[in-house]
């Protein structure tokens, strides 16, 4: 309930301000590389731990005994005490829940265990949820809730998990990327869903713009239904979607055209928004509710995405749009007079080497834009931190009140895959050495590292901090 | 004696962390803020003739040498082309057949050395975990080619 008042309260105060914080309505407005945050903070990253295989998710419990969660892409969560220990034992290892070997399809290297999300009430009713590729389901997207033993607090072993193992969705995937991966609880109190656009590319199913797939949409579920119920999830109500699919009699006269725009009979109800490509990771600022969408590119541009907190029903364009820009880019955009804009633009975007077919090659950018989380101290009110996959840089993304700033806050040599928060709220991020080439498998590339994002005058002595460009 | 002692005592400690490349001859810096690079990667391999060599000189034995060029090509194919392309002019990673490099260091021998076994930026990753000095000497001598005409 203190996380809804601090949403309220915030938005409340936003209506008085100057200039609202929300998403730019043309394109020249959308920030680029280059930008200085309000008070041009300085941060470094401290290495929380080392040696997990292919980390690529990180998350709380929210339940106060400071753990972290890494979430390996085998299969695997392993946790990390409040000292920087790392338990032997995993939380959870789906490598083991099925006699006949992993339940993890992790063949091509964007599958693997995505995500875990812990129950907003975690502390008392155990409940924990996960997303992954499932090899039985041959790589369909699971969302399954597991639920702690009290008694064994550090270690949901394979019975158990198959024990108190709960599908909440199986989401059907055509090909082997751009299946994930994020989940995480909203300052609602609702589970939130990433879900890809089902891969290749060019989004062959047009699932964008499709509101009968849940592919390439931000999905959002109730979880809190009794575990006899017909369902095992609720729509929210105020979902975008919820009712315009329910059936009805046809009324042709003395409708609106706006009420008529309504109805959608083929719309899933879990739709919160839609038109995104590869959301891999978002984040909710904790402070007010908002939420960043860390939207991964195709061959040009990265975009980061920013939602107002509770704007429902927005579409992102994909794939009529890739970042700013229309979709498929032939050529420099500057010269594409017919392009006009498709839903709502992101807050930035940063361009890979080639930033059009045929440009010079652009070095400020990079390939992947995996977010970590908003900062809110170190002289940052709500900057949304991500890493790129490829270049190993660090931006922040920020408001100055009057537009979006992004700025480039560090050039690491990592190649950065998840991020998030620890209990204190301060945005942790991992590293792995994996990539489409040279992948030896996700238990044999190079291991990852867990960093906090500090300060960088409060980095700790004999911290290891994370190698930079001076 | 007096003064070498003396110059000794005054070499920062930052120096002397470098001594183990140092002494071999090349000082390899660490591509990403040029400071000394640590051979810390896969330290069973076998430091072969060539390698030893190139530690001292800086130059590439294998260079123009057919034999290991087949071998550096077959080792391209499977660890690089994926991002630099089979004609080497580069798609995630950087073009590679031309004369300009991000790093200036990158033009030289040693330069391409220390990226390859250290590491870049991201995903241009230290595959001196991957693989051994000796094939990534092969690996710059099948690159050269791309630069030959």
């Amino acid at each position: 309930m203190k996380k809804l008042l601090g949403a309220t309260c915030a938005v409340a105060l936003m209506a008085f301000g100057a200039m609202a914080k929300d998403a730019p309505k043309t394109p020249d407005e959308v920030a680029q590389p280059g930008g200085t945050l309000p008070g041009n903070p300085k941060i470094a990253l401290v290495q929380i731990a080392d040696g997990f295989l292919d980390p690529i998710n990180v998350a709380n419990a929210g339940d106060g005994s400071g753990r972290i969660f890494v979430v390996e892409r085998i299969g695997r969560i392993k946790i990390v005490n409040k000292d920087g220990s790392v338990n032997e034992e995993p939380f959870l290892d789906l490598t083991s829940i099925n006699p006949l070997g992993n339940d993890v399809q992790t063949g091509f290297v964007e599958q693997g265990l995505y995500s875990v999300a812990f129950h907003p009430n975690f502390a008392e009713n155990g409940h924990f949820y996960v997303h992954y590729a499932s090899l039985p389901f041959n790589g369909d997207g699971m969302i399954v809730r597991f639920t702690v033993d009290p008694e064994s607090p550090d270690v949901v072993d394979a019975d158990r998990a198959n024990g108190t193992a709960k599908v909440l969705m199986r989401i059907e995937q055509p090909w082997y990327n751009h299946n994930g991966g994020q989940i995480e609880f909203g300052p609602d109190g609702y589970l939130y869903i990433g879900s890809g656009d089902g891969g290749w590319e060019g989004d062959p199913y047009e699932a964008g713009q499709d509101l009968s797939t849940p592919l390439a949409k931000i999905l959002r579920i109730d979880v809190d239904v009794p575990d006899d119920a017909d369902r095992p999830y609720a729509i929210p109500d105020d979902n975008p979607f919820a009712n315009a699919s329910s059936e009805r009699l046809m009324v042709l006269f003395g409708i609106t055209e706006e009420q008529f725009a309504q109805i959608k009979t083929r719309s899933l109800p879990e739709i919160w928004s839609y038109g995104v490509r590869n959301p891999y990771e978002f984040a909710f600022d904790q402070k007010t509710g908002d939420m960043f969408i860390a939207e991964v590119g195709q061959n040009h541009w990265e975009e980061i995405i920013f939602e107002p907190a509770g704007t429902a029903g927005r579409n992102y364009g994909w794939p009529r749009m890739e970042a700013a820009f229309c979709h498929p880019m032939t050529g420099d955009p500057a010269e594409d007079t017919d392009c006009s804009v498709v839903g709502t633009l992101p807050a930035a975007m940063y361009p890979h080497s080639a930033p059009y077919p045929g440009a010079p090659e652009d070095n400020t950018g990079g390939c992947s834009v995996q977010g970590f989380g908003v900062a809110n101290y170190g002289g940052m009110d709500g900057v949304y931190l991500m890493g790129d996959w490829c270049s190993g840089r660090v931006f922040g993304l920020g408001h100055d009140g009057e537009k979006w700033q992004l700025q480039e806050m560090m050039q690491t040599g990592l190649q950065f895959t998840a991020g998030g928060y620890d209990e204190d709220g301060n945005v942790i991020a991992v590293n792995a050495n994996n990539f489409y080439l040279a992948d030896e498998g996700p238990d044999s590339n190079p291991p990852g590292q867990l960093w906090r994002v500090v300060p960088a005058d409060e980095v700790p002595e004999g911290a290891v901090v994370a190698e930079t460009v001076q | 004696m007096h003064r070498l002692l003396l110059l000794a005592a005054l070499l920062p400690a930052a120096l002397a962390a470098a001594a183990p490349a140092a002494a071999d001859g090349i000082e390899f810096k660490a591509t990403l803020n040029d400071k000394p690079l640590q051979f810390k990667y896969r330290t069973n391999q076998e430091i072969t003739p060539a390698v030893e060599s190139f530690h001292k000189t800086g130059e590439n034995p294998y260079a123009g040498d057919a034999a290991a060029i087949a071998d550096g090509q077959k080792i391209y194919k499977k660890m690089c082309q994926a991002c630099h392309l089979k004609d080497g002019t580069g798609r995630i990673g950087p073009n590679l057949t031309d004369e300009e490099w991000a790093r200036a260091r990158t033009g030289t021998e040693v330069g391409r050395f220390e990226i390859i076994y250290g590491g870049g930026a991201g995903a241009m990753q230290a595959f001196g975990r991957r693989m051994d000095q000796d094939d990534i000497l092969k690996v710059m001598a099948f690159i050269d080619t791309f630069r030959a005409d």
